[in-house]
């Protein structure tokens, strides 16, 4: 099990099939039962008669940007030290051995590192690139586009070409070397190239050659990843130059400035500005000069203060120290400042230089908010708030007794079981069975005992209001009823009907 | 003090606010007019800020001198030269001021300001306690925001402009040991400026080259001899240097297969000859790791800063000495950074 914290290397990674290359696929379905005193029995033994082809296919003669991981130098850059090999991480972990190389066992990619005075001039014309077809190289190139032809490269195909002098392919394309300059890294989890990649496995092509920093004038350096795709032909070819396909490429200049360790462990040597405590000027101090520390120059006092006072575009100097201290400066003040004044130093003794440092700070720090995006605003949503202490919410305790509720406002089990059944053994039901079985209940027994009290009241309310019981008018037969007595009865309705 | 439940009227508060104005000191000062409240507020209540958060942040950043315009840490460019590292302590009462400046722009009248007094008094203790959150994210301690020492460290270097993701760390010692301490703040602050600050006064920083993905080199004409699980051979705690062999020197052309057959001739953890060493051999000892720069509070600082002597003359230019008997020509590297220079001067 391998260590995700940890970065593993590895030689190659050779894919089962490479580029180019087509393979059968056929599927056999097999089922066996293993028999319990031993033994097995085949259930089932299907072999499908179509197989499937398949060819695989990568890349040839460039790269897509999504093939690369990233690349050394940085492409344009100036600062990379000669010290360090140029290298290409790519993607695919097994693109390297995804072909065949100018011999068994070595990839078929290599980086090939030349300076800009090393690029051959073809046609009369010296470029680091020629972007051309296949078919066009065989004239000029007729054993290289034979090997072109071999990997399947029809002629009509888009290539670019670098001509690398002989002389220099010759050391440069070794296969002895170009099989130990292709590895596999899978990197560590927390490994900046892994949150590129997502499988974490890369493939790495370094450069066997190291940039040219020795000269007095430093050269443009052309990274070129090229493909020798069956080119056993490039070390024994006798030609002046051999054109080689350039699937990625970039430029850098090397620097004389150093690495790491060359630039910091530099900084202390002078005229750089060496490592020193703040205030101190990096030179040795002259006579009368004031000191700091270590026996430099300097430039504030111990107070931070600067020597001398800053004249700040005014006819008097002043006084100007900045948060920055050589030592360890004096307790913090309790105070708070709340407005610049200005006026203060109209009392300032005369003969001491007005101190503008922390005024200088007040202000800054106004200004700044000031010019803030919503900083305003929210200095003035600053909100004082209570800490209210927690305390226990009163509860109402219901003190009535269990006599004095009515069953129906509770639950109570047995209530439920009768819910119209008295402690005392008496019932809310005047009549059970009228309830049971027409389905009515004068349950407290008001409505029977109100019917008489109710006719008595509006008797008496009638008599308080002088108002006659008159008789029902009751059902009229209009068969016997005579004609005088409908006069007499509806008397209103005989005199409306004589006026209208 | 009038009673809680004293009912208040125009004179009772008014004799209130007169009694809670005299707890506090007015100092017109070279500073503003500075409020000194008084040391512990006499309140019937326990209260606390809301402050909104974008606010917050910018109060912690001005705390950490986020905001500041360089011309104003280093008041004159030769405080910070061209390629220089110096060391610092800050002064809280200044970082404070930035804090009340910016808490300033919603005071309107004397009120405001006595009202600010205390609000200010919260807004400090809260950045405090923020800061103090930051340093305990990152290490352990008892580190006090305003009251214990903040230091720094300026970069000024081509280091910052190549290696902006460079690593500081800090410690302090601690008994025999070494104790982390906490970094509050590494910003790049301009092209080739580096501000770090620590929580405390560290006994030792680390400047480290960042971890970039991997880098591929020699060391001068050697590499140093590795395991096959990267850790470096070494022999009697001296580490193993092998030659690297060329193709062709002239052309600076490595001879990879040699080289290999090197390692595996050296190769401590196989019987010589017999281990098959490969393209991951070659890439383990071809890697170069990140270069640690150390300095320690024990160094000398006078070795701050020295001119070149007569031992780094080789052929009549300064060159330095590097591990492994790597070199810097120290003229081509000042040639670099002259137009900085002159820069500066103008």
């Amino acid at each position: 099990m391998s260590n995700p914290h940890a970065t593993q290397v590895f030689n190659s990674c050779d894919p089962l099939v490479d580029s180019g290359d087509t393979v059968q696929i056929r599927i056999q379905q097999t089922l066996i039962r293993a028999e319990p005193g031993g033994g097995e029995t085949k259930l089932l033994d299907v072999t499908e008669p179509d197989a499937v082809h398949i060819r695989i296919e990568g890349p040839q003669t460039s790269l897509l940007a999504t093939d690369i991981v990233g690349v050394y130098p940085a492409p344009g850059s100036d600062d990379s030290p000669g010290d360090f090999l140029p290298h290409i991480a790519l993607t695919r972990r097994t693109l390297p051995w995804e072909r065949k190389g100018p011999e068994a066992g070595c990839p078929w990619l290599a980086l090939v590192l030349l300076k800009d005075s090393e690029l051959v001039q073809v046609s009369g014309v010296t470029k680091p690139i020629h972007s051309t077809t296949v078919g066009a190289v065989q004239a000029s190139h007729p054993t290289a586009y034979a090997q072109f032809k071999k990997t399947g490269l029809p002629d009509d195909t888009g290539i670019d070409i670098v001509y690398v002098a002989m002389s220099i392919a010759a050391s440069l394309l070794k296969p002895e070397n170009l099989k130990l300059l292709c590895h596999v890294r899978r990197a560590a989890q927390d490994n900046p190239l892994a949150k590129i990649d997502d499988d974490r496995d890369l493939a790495v092509v370094v450069s066997g050659r190291l940039p040219d920093t020795v000269g007095e004038k430093l050269e443009l350096h052309h990274a070129y990843l090229v493909s020798l795709e069956n080119r056993s032909d490039v070390v024994a070819a006798t030609d002046r130059a051999t054109p080689l396909i350039v699937l990625h490429y970039w430029t850098f200049t090397p620097s004389t400035g150093g690495d790491f360790e060359g630039v910091i462990q530099a900084i202390r040597v002078r005229d750089n500005g060496g490592v020193l405590r703040f205030g101190n000027l990096p030179r040795a101090r002259r006579s009368g000069e004031p000191e700091l520390t270590g026996g430099f120059p300097a430039m504030l006092d111990d107070g931070g203060y600067l020597l001398p006072p800053a004249l700040l575009h005014q006819q008097t100097p002043a006084e100007y120290r900045g948060p920055l201290r050589p030592f360890e400066p004096g307790p913090r003040s309790a105070g708070f400042a709340v407005r610049p004044a200005p006026e203060e130093f109209d009392g300032a003794p005369s003969d001491a230089p007005p101190d503008y440092s922390y005024a200088t700070a007040f202000e800054i720090g106004r200004l700044a908010t000031l010019a803030g995006a919503g900083l305003v605003e929210d200095v003035q949503r600053i909100r004082v708030l209570l800490n209210a202490p927690e305390f226990d919410v009163p509860v109402l305790m219901d003190q009535m007794p269990d006599a004095l509720r009515r069953p129906d406002w509770v639950v109570n089990p047995q209530w439920w079981a009768d819910p119209y059944a008295l402690p005392a053994g008496e019932t809310l039901l005047k009549n059970t069975a009228q309830l049971l079985q027409l389905g009515q209940a004068d349950f407290t027994g008001i409505a029977a005992q109100s019917a008489p009290w109710k006719a008595s009241v509006v008797k008496q309310i009638e008599q308080i209001a002088g108002i006659e019981q008159q008789q029902s008018t009751g059902p009229i037969d209009v068969g016997i009823i005579p004609g005088q007595t409908l006069h007499e009865m509806f008397a209103d309705v005989v005199a409306m009907t004589k006026a209208g | 003090m009038i009673a809680m439940y004293q009912p208040i009227h125009d004179s009772t508060a008014v004799q209130q606010f007169r009694a809670w104005i005299e707890e506090f000191d007015f100092d017109a000062t070279a500073d503003g007019l500075v409020v000194t409240p008084p040391e512990e507020f006499d309140s019937s209540f326990d209260y606390y800020l809301d402050v909104p958060e974008r606010l917050r942040e910018w109060l912690v950043g001005l705390r950490l001198l986020r905001g500041v315009p360089l011309t104003h840490l280093v008041p004159d460019p030769a405080l910070l030269p061209p390629e220089s590292i110096r060391f610092f302590h800050v002064d809280p009462t200044w970082t404070d001021r930035l804090v009340d400046g910016a808490l300033s722009v919603a005071t309107i009248g004397t009120s405001d300001i006595t009202l600010t007094a205390s609000i200010l008094t919260l807004v400090r203790s809260g950045l405090d306690h923020d800061l103090e959150q930051i340093a305990r994210a990152q290490a352990r301690g008892t580190w006090k925001a305003g009251t214990d020492p903040m230091t720094g460290m300026l970069i000024r270097s081509e280091l910052v402009r190549r290696w902006p993701e460079l690593v500081v760390r800090a410690k302090e010692k601690q008994g025999e040991h070494l104790r982390k301490v906490a970094i509050l703040r590494k910003e790049v602050i301009s092209n080739d400026v580096l501000i770090a600050l620590f929580a405390g006064s560290p006994t030792r920083v680390e400047v480290r080259e960042p971890d970039v993905a991997m880098r591929f080199g020699v060391e001068g004409e050697t590499v140093n001899l590795r395991n096959f699980d990267g850790a470096f051979v070494t022999d009697d705690n001296n580490l193993i240097d092998i030659q690297i062999p060329f193709v062709d020197k002239a052309k600076r052309v490595l001879d990879i297969a040699g080289l290999c057959k090197t390692i595996a001739k050296h190769a401590a953890w196989k019987a010589p000859d017999k281990y098959d060493a490969g393209a991951r051999d070659v890439a383990i000892n071809l890697e170069q790791l990140p270069f640690v720069q150390v300095f320690t509070a024990e160094a000398k600082e006078e070795e701050g800063s020295r001119g070149v002597t007569a031992e780094m003359m080789v052929a009549g230019r300064p060159v330095l000495k590097l591990r492994h008997g790597r070199t810097m020509q120290l003229d081509r590297v000042a040639n670099r950074f002259a137009p900085l220079v002159q820069e500066d001067e103008d």
